[in-house]
This record gives C-alpha cells, sequence and structure tokens, in this order.
C-alpha cells in the first residue's frame, strides 16, 4: 500500500514544470468544487425547509437543476470554443455568483410563492452557470498542460476535486448547519469571545446553515473570479494546439447529427440506457439521501460527514486499488460494479427487525446508522470499479475519429431520466420518508410497505435491472472490431 | 458571427427540448402528484421557527383550523414535532414552539385531533421531548387520555423517549401508569425497554421507572 501512494504521488513531480495558469486553472475548479459539493448536499432541504417546497417539488426541482446542467453543457463547449476561455469563466461564474447569492439572500426577503418563484429563477440560472464550469475547466487543463503533463495534470484534477467534496461537506455543510461540539468544548479552554464558541459548537443551525452554505458558495465564486483575472489565455502549453483549437468550434447539435444514424452509437445509446437503474443511484446522494438521512435519524444529523466518505473511499481506491482492479477486461469489471452499486441497495431494502436482530445493535439508531454505513461502504466500492471503466467502455465503443462526440452525447440517457427520477424520488420520499415517520417506526405504527426500506426496494428493483439486462445482451454489446477498440482506447485516454 | 448565432439558436433549442421533458414528466406524473398536498406556508414558518410569519400566515382566515398534510396532520401536530439529538438545541426548539401553541389555538386548531396512525399533538410533543410544548397544550386541556392506533398513549411514548419532566407531568395530570398499549405493554415496560435500548440514557430511564414506580 506505501508503495502505491509513493507511486501515485511520484508522478505529480512532473509537475513543476507546469504553468502558474495551470494551478489557477486547479485553484477555480477547488473554489467551485467546494461551494457545488456543499450547496448539492443541501438542495433538497434548502427547497423544503427556506422556501417550503413540498418533497415532491423539491425532488422535481432538484432533477430539473440536474437537467439542465446537462442539457447547456452539450452548448457550453461550443460558445468556450468561440469566445475563450477567460470569457467563458467570467459568464459561468458570474451567473453562479448571481444564483448563489440570490438563493442565500431571498429566503431573508421574500415568502410564500414569491419565494419559490425565485428559488425555481435562481436554479435555471445555477443550472446555467455550473453548466459552464466543467467543460471550460477541461479545456482550460488540456491548454495549460503538455502532452507529458497532461495525464497527471488530469489526475491532479480528479484529486482535488474529490479533496474539494471532502471537505465541502464535513467542513462546509456540518460547519455551517450543526458546528463542531467536541472542537468548541476544547477550544473553550483557550477563553476566546463566546460568540465564537457558540457559532463553533452549534454553526448556525438548520435555517439559517443552509442559507450560509449558499452564501459561502458566493464568497467561493469571488475567489474563483480573482484567479481567472490572473489567467493568461494564450499560454498554450503546446503551441501546435493552437491552430486546431481556432478550428475546432462547432455547432452544439451539429455532433448529435453527425452520429445518430451511426451503428455504433445506436448500440451506446442502448448500452447507456440499460445502465440507467443503477446510474439513478448517483443521484440518490443528493436527491434522495439527504433527506432519509435526517428523517430516519434526526434533523441535525452530520450529513456532511456522511457523505464525505464516499469521496475519501475513492480518492483511496484511486491509489491502491485501480492498478489491481485495471487487470480485469472492462466490459466484465462495469457488470460487476453495476452489481456491486445495486447491491448497496438491498441492506436499505431490508425490513428494519432484521437489522435490529445483529448483535451488536441495539435500538434504531444504531439500525440506521449501520445500514447507512454499509450502503455508502459498498456503493463506494461499486463506483471505483465501475465509473473509470464506463467512460473507457465509452471511448472504446466509438469510432476513432468520434471520441469526443459519443462522450458529449453519452450523457443523453440521463438527460432523460432526470426529470423523471426528480419526480418519482418526490412521490417516494412524500410516501415513504415524510417528515415525522421516526417517531411512527420506533412505535410500530408503520408496516414494511409504507417504511423508507419499502422505497429502497423499489430503487433496488431498478438498479438491479441494469447489470441483469448488460448480462443478457453482452455478447451483442460487445460485438466490435478489436483494433478499433485499441485505437479508440488510446484517444480516449489522451483525451 | 454566423457561428455565435447558431450556437445561441442550438442553445435555445436545448433549453426548449428539456423544459418539453420536463413538462411531459409533469404531465405523466400530475394523477401521483395530486394526491400530495402543498405545504402551507403555516408548515414551513413552524419548521423555520418565524413567529412573525406563523402569525402572518394565520391571519388568513380559517387556514389554520383547515390545514392538513396527507398524513392527516394538523398545524398543531407540526408545531409538537421535533426530531433532534441535542439536548442545546431541543430546549432552543421548546422555547420557541411552546410561543406557538397559543397562536395556532387561537386561530381554532383543533386540540384534540388525531393523525391517520391515531396521534394528537399532545402525544407528537410528547414523543418530541418537548415540555414546554406538552405544558402548553396540557393547560389548554389536551386530552392524555387518548391512544394510537397500537395503543399508546402520550405517557407511553414519553416514557419510551426517556422524557423525563413530560412523565412526570403527565403522571401529575392524572395519567394512568397501568393502561397498556394492544400488546399489553405498560408505560413501565417501554421505559425498561428503552433502558436496555440505550444505555446513555439510563439515568432518564431509571427516573422514569422510579416515578412510574411510585404510582
Amino acid at each position: 500500500m506505501f508503495n502505491a501512494v509513493t507511486r501515485y504521488f511520484s508522478e505529480f513531480r512532473i509537475l513543476k514544470s507546469a504553468s502558474k495558469d495551470f494551478w489557477l486553472t486547479n485553484a477555480i475548479q477547488f473554489f467551485d468544487g467546494l461551494a457545488y459539493f456543499s450547496m448539492i448536499t443541501v438542495l433538497a432541504l434548502y427547497l423544503t425547509t427556506n422556501c417550503g417546497f413540498n418533497d415532491m417539488d423539491s425532488g422535481v426541482w432538484v432533477g430539473i437543476y440536474t437537467l439542465y446542467i446537462t442539457a447547456f453543457m452539450f452548448a457550453v463547449g461550443s460558445i468556450c470554443d468561440v469566445i475563450g476561455i477567460k470569457k467563458s469563466f467570467y459568464i459561468g461564474i458570474g451567473l453562479l455568483a448571481v444564483a448563489r447569492l440570490g438563493m442565500g439572500l431571498s429566503p431573508e426577503w421574500l415568502r410564500g410563492a414569491n419565494l419559490q418563484l425565485t428559488a425555481k429563477g435562481f436554479i435555471i440560472i445555477m443550472a446555467l452557470g455550473t453548466a459552464f464550469m466543467s467543460p471550460v475547466t477541461m479545456t482550460s487543463l488540456r491548454r495549460f498542460t503538455s502532452a507529458t503533463t497532461r495525464a497527471t495534470g488530469f489526475n491532479v484534477y480528479y484529486l482535488l476535486m474529490n479533496v474539494g467534496a471532502i471537505l465541502a461537506n464535513a467542513l462546509v455543510v456540518d460547519g455551517f448547519r450543526n458546528g463542531f461540539p467536541a472542537i468548541a468544548k476544547r477550544l473553550g479552554a483557550l477563553h476566546l469571545p463566546q460568540g465564537a464558541l457558540d457559532f463553533i459548537g452549534n454553526g448556525f443551525g438548520e435555517v439559517k446553515g443552509n442559507l450560509a452554505i449558499f452564501d459561502f458558495g458566493f464568497v467561493m465564486a469571488i475567489g474563483a473570479l480573482i484567479c481567472v483575472i490572473l489567467l493568461r489565455e494564450t499560454n498554450y502549453a503546446e503551441p501546435s494546439e493552437r491552430l486546431e483549437e481556432a478550428h475546432d468550434a462547432k455547432r452544439p447539435l451539429s455532433i448529435f447529427m453527425e452520429v445518430w444514424k451511426e451503428k455504433a452509437f445506436q448500440k451506446l445509446l442502448l448500452f447507456l440506457a440499460l445502465t440507467i437503474g443503477v446510474r439513478l443511484v448517483f443521484t440518490h446522494q443528493f436527491l434522495v439521501m439527504p433527506k432519509y438521512y435526517t428523517r430516519v435519524l434526526y434533523s441535525d444529523f452530520e450529513l456532511g460527514l456522511a457523505n464525505s466518505i464516499n469521496p475519501c473511499i475513492i480518492v483511496i481506491g484511486l491509489i491502491v486499488l485501480i492498478p489491481v482492479i485495471n487487470r480485469f477486461t472492462t466490459v466484465r469489471l462495469i457488470i460487476i460494479g453495476m452489481a456491486v452499486s445495486a447491491a448497496s441497495l438491498v441492506i436499505m431494502a431490508v425490513p428494519l427487525h432484521w437489522i435490529l436482530t445483529i448483535p451488536f445493535i441495539h435500538n434504531v439508531t444504531q439500525a440506521y446508522l449501520f445500514i447507512i454505513l454499509s450502503q455508502i461502504l459498498v456503493f463506494a466500492f461499486g463506483e471505483l470499479i465501475f465509473m473509470p471503466r464506463f467512460t473507457e467502455y465509452i471511448a472504446s465503443v466509438s469510432p476513432p475519429d468520434k471520441v469526443s462526440s459519443y462522450m458529449a452525447l453519452s450523457a443523453l440517457p440521463t438527460f432523460i431520466s432526470k426529470p423523471i427520477n426528480g419526480f418519482v424520488s418526490g412521490i417516494l420520499i412524500s410516501r415513504y420518508c415524510y417528515d415525522g415517520i421516526r417517531p411512527k417506526i420506533e412505535t410500530g405504527n408503520i408496516s414494511y410497505n409504507q417504511s423508507p426500506e419499502f422505497m429502497w426496494m423499489i430503487y433496488l428493483i431498478l438498479a438491479v435491472m441494469s447489470p441483469i439486462a448488460v448480462i443478457a445482451l453482452k455478447n451483442f454489446l460487445t460485438q466490435q472490431k478489436p483494433e478499433a477498440v485499441a485505437a479508440t482506447i488510446e484517444e480516449g485516454s489522451a483525451s | 458571427m454566423n457561428k455565435a448565432l447558431w450556437i445561441l439558436i442550438d442553445a435555445v433549442i436545448l433549453f426548449a427540448v428539456s423544459t418539453f421533458f420536463v413538462l411531459v414528466a409533469n404531465l405523466a406524473f400530475s394523477g401521483l402528484k395530486g394526491k400530495t398536498p402543498k405545504d402551507d406556508p403555516i408548515v414551513t414558518a413552524i419548521t423555520q421557527g418565524n413567529m412573525k410569519e406563523l402569525e402572518a400566515a394565520a391571519m388568513e382566515g380559517g387556514k389554520v383550523a383547515a390545514l392538513l398534510d396527507a398524513q392527516g396532520r394538523t398545524a398543531l401536530m407540526r408545531a409538537a414535532y421535533v426530531n433532534l439529538s441535542g439536548d442545546t438545541l431541543l430546549a432552543a426548539a421548546d422555547e420557541k414552539r411552546a410561543a406557538m401553541i397559543p397562536l395556532l389555538l387561537e386561530h381554532a386548531a383543533p386540540l384534540d385531533q388525531q393523525d391517520h396512525d391515531g396521534w394528537s399533538a399532545l402525544m407528537w410533543a410528547s414523543w418530541s421531548g418537548l415540555p414546554k410544548v406538552v405544558e402548553q397544550l396540557l393547560a389548554k386541556g389536551a386530552l392524555h387520555t387518548l391512544s394510537d392506533a397500537q395503543g399508546h398513549t402520550a405517557l407511553m411514548l414519553a416514557a419510551r423517549r426517556g422524557n423525563t419532566r413530560i412523565v412526570q407531568r403527565l403522571i401529575d395530570c392524572g395519567a394512568d401508569p397501568a393502561s397498556t398499549t394492544r400488546t399489553g405493554t405498560t408505560a413501565r415496560n417501554l421505559a425498561q425497554t428503552g433502558l436496555l435500548e440505550y444505555p446513555d440514557k439510563q439515568a432518564s430511564y431509571q427516573e422514569i421507572l422510579r416515578l412510574l414506580a411510585e404510582k
């Protein structure tokens, strides 16, 4: 394990030669990641608690937010090619700053239908801003890294993104909502002002804490904006790419028009559609889990800490496990990874009294903590196996000259499923995981078919369909020429 | 310029297609959606602990009296429920919620109405551990004899959760420690179960067992 860690980090030495602009891009991404991951954890709770959306509507609007991000992302790559990196960053960060500040402040001034309408408007603005960040960051990283430093540069980006997710959840979400009582106790001896100790010990509480997370997002946007000002857009690490990029700008829909009649693309779409069930589990993390955690446990549950476990495992897994996992074939790993991810829901779907028979579990709180922790661990392991190979599969089935088009369009099936999942999650939460269900569970007023476990059974059935369908159609999906696969994997990993 | 125009047109098409999907999904789910009542501003004000907003919302004639959510809970029940683990937070919530009870009752919130599982506002407050809310409800004449579908009374729920002050107050009001659930369980049995399940609240449960034994 020590060797794996040393090997992973020794690669980063190559980045000594990377330009200041490469590090500024990473700083922008880090600031934005802190804001995004803390915001997405509380978005569904914010819409319900701060804006008065019911469970149904909050689910729908979180779904709509992710849908518009996917839709806008198709267009942003081309916009960035036309107007350039800095202007794209300015637009994206500007939109995010306005939306986050608006969402942080509007519940202080507006009420009822006016507040809800305003929140919906800001969600659409925020989706547009969020859609800008990822493609522009990718273009920027590519521009500021040379052919020799590119792979390592993207590794740093991925590592920082996950570190941002860990800090956003463990420090920002829990810090603003609940504080850190244990730390406040220790700091008590230092004679700090009472106000500071109160904040460290209790945070702002759920209602003000949610708003503070959006305000924090605004501050992060300002930090990112300062980095953009310092960015030198024309500082290409590979001067030869300057000319290539100038001719790259395309109509956003042209890539779809180019490939939609191709057999390979249709086959890819089928594969992606088959995997929707299990990929929806990823969206549960922000659509369902925050409400599930705070309702079956308690409202002041440290949901940030729970949500930081997944990126922690991903970071460790990337360093230690990937070299081992990579010995297996892509399709086999996708199937295993999907099966493991789907299996993570099994423990959530079994009747609670089964969990209560486990010797070291004595009460409902411990039972739910066990369920939640087990799901997070198993799911993270599945994700670790599944996600990197998923991207590789898309690259491998694409014709060599159209890898990026296929990559961009791989979001199509989730584009359709996102609003549907928003509605479904809203309906299921309002029926099986409503605010106030915990006392009813503890006093035996809830039967299995009225319980949160039943909700997970529905999701489990949807998720299990994916690996089964892929196994059933494995031969059809993997028919391709070996030389084309080799060429496309090479190109896919380079891009 | 021409290229930028095409990009803009495509962006508008993508926005329109996304919106179309949302509208189709909305239409497809409208049957199920219609059965989920909208959250009322009264509930939002209660959740946020915002007394000023609650006053404003309650002024809209008849809303407090008519409010009923999908589980059959009234505004009073929503005010009587919190699910917090920290004692400091619980005490603060108790203070805020207790101030809301007289206002809701003034606006004709039904005092002893029971939700779909048979819980009254007093039962919600007894489970939640809100002694000041319990005090307010009892002062207005809330019935402590009501029981839910399983036969739990407010006293049993408070004993199950280890809420000592509430158990004491309910006993003082004449709640019967000998009454049983449908399976024959008493408040004492429930406190004993609580003691086994939550050893960290040992002191509270032992005090409850002492109070119940005295009666």
